[in-house]
């Protein structure tokens, strides 16, 4: 049977999602981390994906646990092994032995584990707030290439940034090494897309 | 490590990268001309130097301490020199740059420095487009720059210029910036890409704010074409585009933290 190519991102408000789709995220609050992240990984499961989240400050991984404790969709899949939740560190080591190709490694390889156990694809957050800013152009640079590895795979990521760390250079930075960015007001959440998505003449929005 | 990302551009610029750089001070040019060239020798690539007296001077001392023998490049022809007032003349009419004249000079040239094949790759810096810019022939330069670009990718070799530019100028926004980044791959608008970072951070904290809301929205949403710049750069673009109103006294904080106090400009 073929696969479609297409998910969803469960995030209200939010329709289909490719694929393929490396996205971020800033986020001023703990609660906002929960709020997104909790629908975008039961959609996850509904649509029979392997689901991976790697976690750090202001929401470790016990803490996670705790929100996904209130989702029985959540808890069941934990139990069964669907959805895995890590601190960073414990997922990518030390920050300043982070090796972006061994961690790129990483995912595919769990993309294709993921499809050999019979899921549908991989999905994945991951917040970077644990690496220091000594460590930030490895990260940048760990961005740019995880963008242009997994645009052809079955992997929705999303990467999520505290944006009191976060300076405008830097999220402009991070925007350009993603192929979207999740905004959201009040409780409305977009997509922006990058611009080879969309109409290149389409004017910034107004401030 | 960031401040070296355009030494790493200069050492490497690809086959037929076209790069700019953005100076106001002789030893920011003199270094960045000078580590194109001697990366470009150490290379094995044969180099083409088009500059004016007083700055080959600055370029030639850097290029001794760095241990090189310049008669002795010259001998086996992996250094070529040109002067750049006396060769612009030679294909310039009426203020304007003659394609027909300039082209095949410059293909000639390259020809010539390849040494019948023992140098595959050439890499060129000149001065001739900066000479019209200063002289106040914005469009010349312009044109020379394309007819540059053209022949960067015709003949597959690296290109360098640099520009003497202010880039805390807000009326270089107007048109000359533009020009350059439509005409260059890559641009280096300054030596220190750390401090500007932090200068640019620290001013649009100071005149517009917290980076939150509708401005967020503004940066994700951005479709400017800022590429080929390090990322601050490409923010003062987003403010002129986005925020035009301030983007003087953006560009103006961007100086003060830039030079006056880089350290204080922190996050």
């Amino acid at each position: 049977m073929k696969s479609s190519h297409v998910s969803s991102f469960g995030i209200p408000g939010l329709g289909a999602a490719p694929y393929g789709l490396h996205m971020c995220h800033f986020y001023p609050t703990r609660e906002e981390l929960i709020d997104g992240f909790v629908p975008f990984f039961e959609a996850g499961i509904d649509h029979n994906e392997r689901c991976i989240w790697v976690t750090s400050s202001p929401l470790p991984a016990q803490d996670a646990l705790v929100e996904i404790s209130k989702s029985e969709k959540l808890m069941r899949a934990v139990t069964s092994g669907q959805l895995r939740v890590f601190d960073a560190v414990e997922w990518y080591g030390e920050p300043e032995a982070f090796d972006a190709e061994r961690a790129i490694q990483r995912w595919l390889e769990e993309e294709k584990n993921a499809l050999a156990d019979g899921f549908q694809g991989l999905r994945i957050a991951g917040n970077t707030s644990f690496m220091p800013q000594a460590g930030w152009n490895r990260l940048i640079e760990y961005e740019r290439k995880l963008n242009d590895r997994i645009k052809d795979r079955r992997i929705i990521a999303c990467c999520s940034y505290p944006r009191e760390q976060c300076g405008p250079v830097e999220i402009l930075e991070v925007v350009r090494c993603h192929h979207g960015s999740l905004d959201r007001t009040d409780d409305h959440w977009d997509l922006f897309l990058e611009k080879a998505s969309e109409d290149a003449a389409e004017p910034p929005a107004a401030v | 490590m960031e401040n070296s990302a355009w030494k790493r551009l200069l050492a490497d610029p690809g086959p037929d990268g076209h790069i700019v750089q953005l100076y106001q001070d002789a030893d920011f040019y003199g270094e960045a001309i000078s580590h194109f060239a001697a990366e470009g020798l150490v290379r094995g690539e044969s180099i083409i130097l088009v500059a004016t007296q007083p700055n080959w001077m600055n370029i030639s001392g850097r290029l001794k301490s760095k241990g090189f023998d310049l008669p002795t490049l010259f001998d086996r022809g992996q250094l070529t020199l040109l002067d750049a007032t006396e060769t612009l003349p030679k294909f310039m009419a009426t203020g304007m740059p003659d394609g027909n004249i300039f082209k095949p000079l410059a293909r000639q040239t390259i020809e010539k420095a390849r040494r019948g094949g023992k140098f595959p790759r050439v890499r060129w810096w000149g001065e001739m487009v900066n000479v019209l810019y200063v002289e106040g022939n914005g469009k010349g330069s312009t044109r020379l720059e394309e007819y540059f670009d053209e022949i960067a990718h015709e003949e597959t070799i690296a290109i360098f210029c640099s520009f003497l530019m202010d880039k805390y100028d807000p009326c270089i926004y107007d048109d000359a910036f533009g020009n350059i980044c439509r005409t260059h791959g890559h641009v280096i608008p300054t030596h220190d890409y750390s401090s500007h970072r932090h200068a640019v951070n620290a001013a649009i904290a100071e005149v517009i704010g917290p980076i939150e809301g509708r401005v967020l929205r503004s940066i994700v949403s951005w479709k400017g074409s800022a590429s080929g710049m390090p990322s601050s750069q490409s923010m003062l673009l987003w403010v002129k585009e986005a925020m035009p109103e301030q983007f003087r006294e953006v560009l103006e904080r961007t100086k003060h933290y830039d030079r006056a106090h880089p350290m204080s400009a922190r996050l």
